[in-house]
């Protein structure tokens, strides 16, 4: 009877070492599993960057050849029949000359800052100063620090950075009705910090970033999460009345 | 009635209770667990009411030898449902254990006699269901904790037991023609039983709680 008892102990011991042994093998198992998923998560968003941001420049090519072919072409076309008139009969003819040549050059200006051929071979630095000198005859004061020396980085990053300042321009003279904007940029080895301000009209930024990011006007939330996964961070400190701070790190 | 039966009854019928809670947000393999649990209720309680009729009992178990398989392998099939090769080993088995359900009754033990043979046999095939689902655990983590997944504690519940019924049910017979004394492999017995119906409890419980959290 003894004997039967130990062996019946023996066996119920020896079948909770087999669930104790199971429920550490399958903690591996799974941990191996979630750092598996984890990476090809990563892989994948990243790729799929790649892929947003070669649409996006093949798209910007288009545009920029059109501005520049079609519509820069028209516009130089009204210029010379503008200029063909004569200017006693028309008091704001010579107005007009010199609007037309302004908006050449700005389609020009555009054309360029859409193309991506134009930031590789200048620098993301250049093709940014070209686009605060724009934004500076519109009557919008810009400062522009730089606090290191350039260095080349590779092409898709400095893309990368311009469309990102680009945007992020846009938006304060879309949004923020700003007539001061502060953009300093610092550069060590390690990365680049990019830190745009203006003394717009700021916004709710909680209640901006909570909107569903599938439905029109998330441009911001865009930014964010493409820098997040190019491993970078966009961080936006605003409040209404008080202007606006965004700061961009990238890891170089 | 004995405490221990009291116990079992008691946990048999929380586990279809709970079950009756979450019926509508448990999956279909649990709904059958619950069905399974009450046929084992139907059982118990009707072994212990037969004899008062003077009838035998054992055909009842025979009964539901039959009828536990094919609920039990359908529970399983649910848990492996992706698999191929699991859905024809249940045909396999599912075959070999009816042929010999009949092969027992006719030539080695008639209804009237406890079936220990046809017990023993379904251990066998249950034993290599759960060692298959085991074994698909391992290749096929998840994200869930392991302690959240109510097949897992089906699964270790029914280790227990069904191993347990098969070393003790493939003595049996031999305990029986010499007489040993028995208490000890009944006690095992009513002890995984306990074991299983509370790793079915909790099992019930953990999919009940996981399917609340997702709705919500």
């Amino acid at each position: 009877m003894l004997i039967f008892v130990i062996c019946g102990i023996l066996f119920l011991s020896l079948l909770s070492g087999f669930i104790v042994y199971f429920i550490v093998f399958y903690r591996q198992k799974q941990a191996n599993f979630l750092q598996e998923k984890k990476l090809a998560e990563s892989i994948y968003q990243q790729e799929l960057l790649k892929a947003l941001n070669e649409i996006k420049e093949t798209t910007l090519q288009y545009v920029a050849s059109e501005l520049h072919d079609n519509i820069g072409q028209m516009a130089s076309v009204v210029k010379m029949n503008l200029m063909l008139l004569p200017t006693s009969n028309h008091p704001n003819l010579e107005l007009s000359i010199e609007m037309m040549g302004n908006i050449l050059q700005e389609i020009k200006t555009l054309s360029k800052g859409l193309k991506s051929e134009f930031i590789e071979e200048k620098g993301w630095i250049k093709a940014l100063e070209i686009d605060v000198e724009r934004i500076n005859k519109l009557g919008i004061q810009i400062e522009f620090n730089i606090e290191s020396e350039y260095q080349n980085l590779a092409a898709d990053k400095e893309i990368f950075l311009y469309r990102l300042c680009q945007e992020t321009l846009h938006n304060i003279l879309q949004h923020a009705v700003a007539r001061n904007i502060r953009i300093n940029i610092k550069e060590s080895k390690k990365e680049i910090e990019i830190q745009i301000e203006d003394n717009g009209k700021g916004f709710d930024v909680n209640a901006y970033l909570e909107k569903d990011i599938t439905k029109k006007g998330n441009g911001l939330q865009s930014m964010i999460k493409r820098c997040k996964i190019a491993g970078g961070n966009y961080t936006i400190e605003s409040k209404v009345g008080m202007g606006t701070s965004i700061q961009i790190k990238l890891a170089l | 009635m004995s405490d221990k039966s009291k116990i079992l009854y008691l946990l048999l019928f929380l586990g279809i209770a709970v079950g009756v809670f979450y019926y509508r947000k448990l999956n279909s393999a649990f709904k059958y667990l619950i069905i399974l649990l009450i046929c084992v209720l139907i059982t118990e309680v009707g072994s212990k009411i037969i004899p008062h009729y003077g009838f035998n009992k054992n055909p009842l178990y025979i009964l539901f030898s039959i009828l536990h398989y094919p609920i039990f392998s359908y529970i399983y099939y649910q848990f492996l449902s992706k698999k191929k090769d699991f859905k024809i080993h249940l045909l396999v088995t599912a075959f070999l254990y009816y042929f010999f359900v009949v092969l027992n009754i006719i030539y080695l033990q008639p209804v009237t006699i406890f079936p220990s043979n046809i017990i023993l046999v379904e251990s066998v095939f249950i034993l290599s269901q759960i060692l298959y689902l085991f074994y698909d655990m391992l290749h096929h983590p998840i994200q869930k904790p392991l302690t959240q997944q109510g097949m897992f504690w089906v699964n270790s519940g029914s280790l227990f037991f069904y191993s347990s019924t098969f070393i003790i049910f493939g003595f049996f017979n031999y305990f029986k023609k010499y007489q040993f004394e028995m208490n000890w492999a009944y006690f095992i017995l009513w002890l995984t039983n306990i074991i299983m119906y509370s790793c079915y409890l909790i099992a019930i419980i953990v999919e009940g709680k996981n399917k609340t959290k997702e709705i919500f």
